[in-house]
């Protein structure tokens, strides 16, 4: 009797499958509206990328053009600025319009000018309203600036010292070797830094963290549209079960196995198209990541349900209590955003203890104490789904 | 086999429902039990069927205890509970198969001369069931509860909201029933329904009480006062 019911549960789950896929597309339309609706209210029109610095050149003054060049051309700098070179005027006019996030004002004799020491200096000008943009240009200026500063006055306190020697004529020498000095220590002192890369979202990337994020947000909320499923089961059904030795454990157990079926069937082809487009290796790490995940969100789910007793009661805790505990377990922003307190004990949410296993399928790293965690959230919701249907009962 | 409730007490909430019932069946007997709502008729029958513990009291079939041979009970005891105890979404025929633990030649066997056929089943076989009416579902809850071809029936209120041909059609099978030597105990609040007992019990303040068979509805509401 154990096999039949047990076959019958997932009979009703199978039966189920087309209100699962067809809830499943709306979810994911839906999230991809507030997708877009959120990127547009953060960038409005704006395109999210470099900064676009206007650079403003006196015409003559081909040295200075070529310094500025090579500049942008440097990829520290080319990553973060788009160097737009026009005369003084129009990039006046495209910083107050907002096109710019700042411009640079190169003066007449910019290159020979720090060649003999009088250091005309650049003009910056800076659009207050560009937002962490234009703050991350005047940062990235003001370093420059210091660099700059500090190897100059290395470079003329040696022409000094020479000049007082009366040796003027191995000035150029004496700037030539300071330059190639100064160049392989600088280089080499970057080695002697210990490099630390600082990562809020732990040992996967920023994209893969969200990709595992809103795939875990997906799977427990593939539950709304099999809702009916979810239903515990009639008062009296489950006093005949249980006098034909059925007990409340076994059909917890039974009803998570058919809720972890259907959401296996709702997040397969998600999996499928991850592999195929190499967002995660196929393996047996992402297999088992893959069912633990399904059959853990499955118990906690059975769970909300038992706990509620009614459809739309139902659907309202899963909706409330899932969405709350995914922005407390860092689904929505990274944990290390998060209070302090509230880090302390957020590891211990589903949801992060979920994101925790998939992580391994795309580190590709058997990691037992995660898999176990996500097991015993699962066993402890299955242990509680059994108790509330006894009581229920 | 003679089934017996001895000193039955439970409470719900602080709240005493059953309060030393004592009850005695024996093959052949239909036995009625009445009484106003809300009076316990579904707690004593819940116990009765070991569906629900009791607070105090035994109940034993042939003289053994329930609680201490459960599955022997649970075999020998079909208790068809006021709600219907079937799922929806399946079809008749899945229903069914539930409760005859898979075994297909035993449901067609009983699907051909058994309660089932009786009752009428094989008409509705295929058939979800939340598309079936309240006297087919009341019938399909039946069919399940004799699947363990039991000799003490325990109906809660079969005739509830079903129509005149389906109440005769179960009336038609508990006499059936009856006759063959099974015991069935049922509550109603109709007196056609009632018409098929041989032994009438009032249940009133917590206990039974052995009231005169046949008696019109005027004078079994007296009781009820």
């Amino acid at each position: 009797m154990h096999l039949v019911y047990l076959k019958l549960e997932l009979k009703r789950a199978y039966k189920r499958l087309p209100h699962l896929y067809a809830g499943a597309i709306m979810l994911l339309m839906t999230a991809a509206v507030i997708a877009l609706l959120s990127s547009r209210l953060l960038y409005g029109e704006s395109v999210a990328g470099t900064v676009a610095v206007g650079v403003s050149v006196p015409k003559e003054d081909d040295l200075a053009r070529q310094v500025v060049k090579m500049i942008s051309s440097l990829e520290s700098v080319g990553s973060v600025c788009r160097f737009q070179y026009m005369d003084r005027e129009a990039c006046l006019k495209e910083l107050e319009e907002g096109k710019l996030y700042a411009v640079l004002d190169v003066p007449e004799g910019f290159v020979q000018d720090i060649m003999n020491g009088t250091n005309t200096p650049v003009t910056v000008w800076f659009n207050p309203d560009a937002g962490i943009e234009g703050k991350l240009f005047q940062e990235l200026t003001d370093a420059g600036a210091l660099t700059l500063g500090a190897s100059q006055a290395g470079i003329y306190a040696g022409n000094e010292l020479y000049r007082i020697c009366g040796l003027e004529d191995a000035v150029g020498d004496l700037e030539r070797d300071l330059n190639q000095r100064y160049m392989e220590y600088s280089l080499q002192r970057t080695g002697y830094f210990r490099h630390l890369n600082v990562d809020a979202t732990g040992d996967v990337n920023t994209m893969e963290f969200y990709e595992i994020s809103m795939y875990v947000l997906f799977m427990f909320l593939t539950a709304i549209p099999v809702s009916g499923y979810l239903m515990p089961s009639k008062r009296v059904m489950g006093q005949k079960l249980s006098l034909a030795g059925l007990g409340g454990g076994y059909r917890a157990a039974v009803k998570i196995a058919g809720m972890g079926f259907l959401m296996a069937a709702a997040t397969f082809p998600v999996v499928l198209v991850a592999v195929m487009a190499d967002v995660v290796e196929m393996s047996v790490i992402l297999a088992a990541a893959w069912a633990v995940s399904c059959v853990t969100a499955s118990g906690i789910v059975v769970l909300l349900f038992q706990m509620a007793g009614t459809l739309l009661g139902g659907i309202m805790l899963l909706f409330f209590v899932i969405t709350g505990q995914h922005f407390l377990a860092g689904g929505f922003l990274p944990m290390v955003f998060l209070p302090a307190t509230v880090q302390k004990w957020a590891v211990y949410l589903p949801s992060s203890v979920i994101m925790d296993s998939i992580k391994m399928a795309f580190i590709q790293e058997w990691d037992w104490s995660r898999l176990a965690a996500c097991a015993g959230i699962g066993a402890a919701a299955w242990l509680l789904s059994g108790a509330a249907e006894v009581r229920r009962q | 086999m003679v089934l017996a409730a001895t000193d039955i007490y439970k409470s719900y909430g602080g709240r005493a429902i059953l309060k030393g019932v004592n009850l005695e069946t024996f093959p052949g007997e239909c036995v009625g039990i009445v009484g106003s709502n809300g009076c316990g008729k579904t707690t004593l029958l819940s116990i009765l069927a070991g569906a629900v513990k009791a607070d105090k009291g035994s109940v034993s079939l042939d003289g053994k205890q329930a609680g201490k041979s459960r599955s022997a009970y649970t075999n020998a005891v079909a208790y068809v509970p006021q709600e219907n105890p079937l799922i929806e979404e399946l079809t008749v025929q899945d229903n069914l198969l539930l409760w005859y633990g898979g075994n297909k030649k035993a449901l067609e066997q009983d699907l051909k001369s058994g309660a089932a056929a009786f009752l009428r089943i094989g008409d509705m076989i295929g058939r979800t069931v939340e598309k079936l009416s309240g006297g087919m579902k009341k019938r399909v809850s039946i069919a399940c509860a004799l699947s363990n071809h039991g000799e003490v029936l325990i109906l809660d209120e079969p005739g509830a909201a079903l129509d005149m041909e389906c109440k005769a059609d179960i009336r038609c099978y508990l006499e059936k029933y009856r006759k063959a030597g099974g015991t069935v105990i049922l509550t109603s609040h109709e007196m056609t329904e009632l018409s098929v007992c041989t032994k009438m019990y009032v249940l009133k303040d917590g206990k039974l009480k052995l009231i005169e068979n046949g008696l019109p509805e005027e004078k079994l509401i007296e009781y009820f006062r």
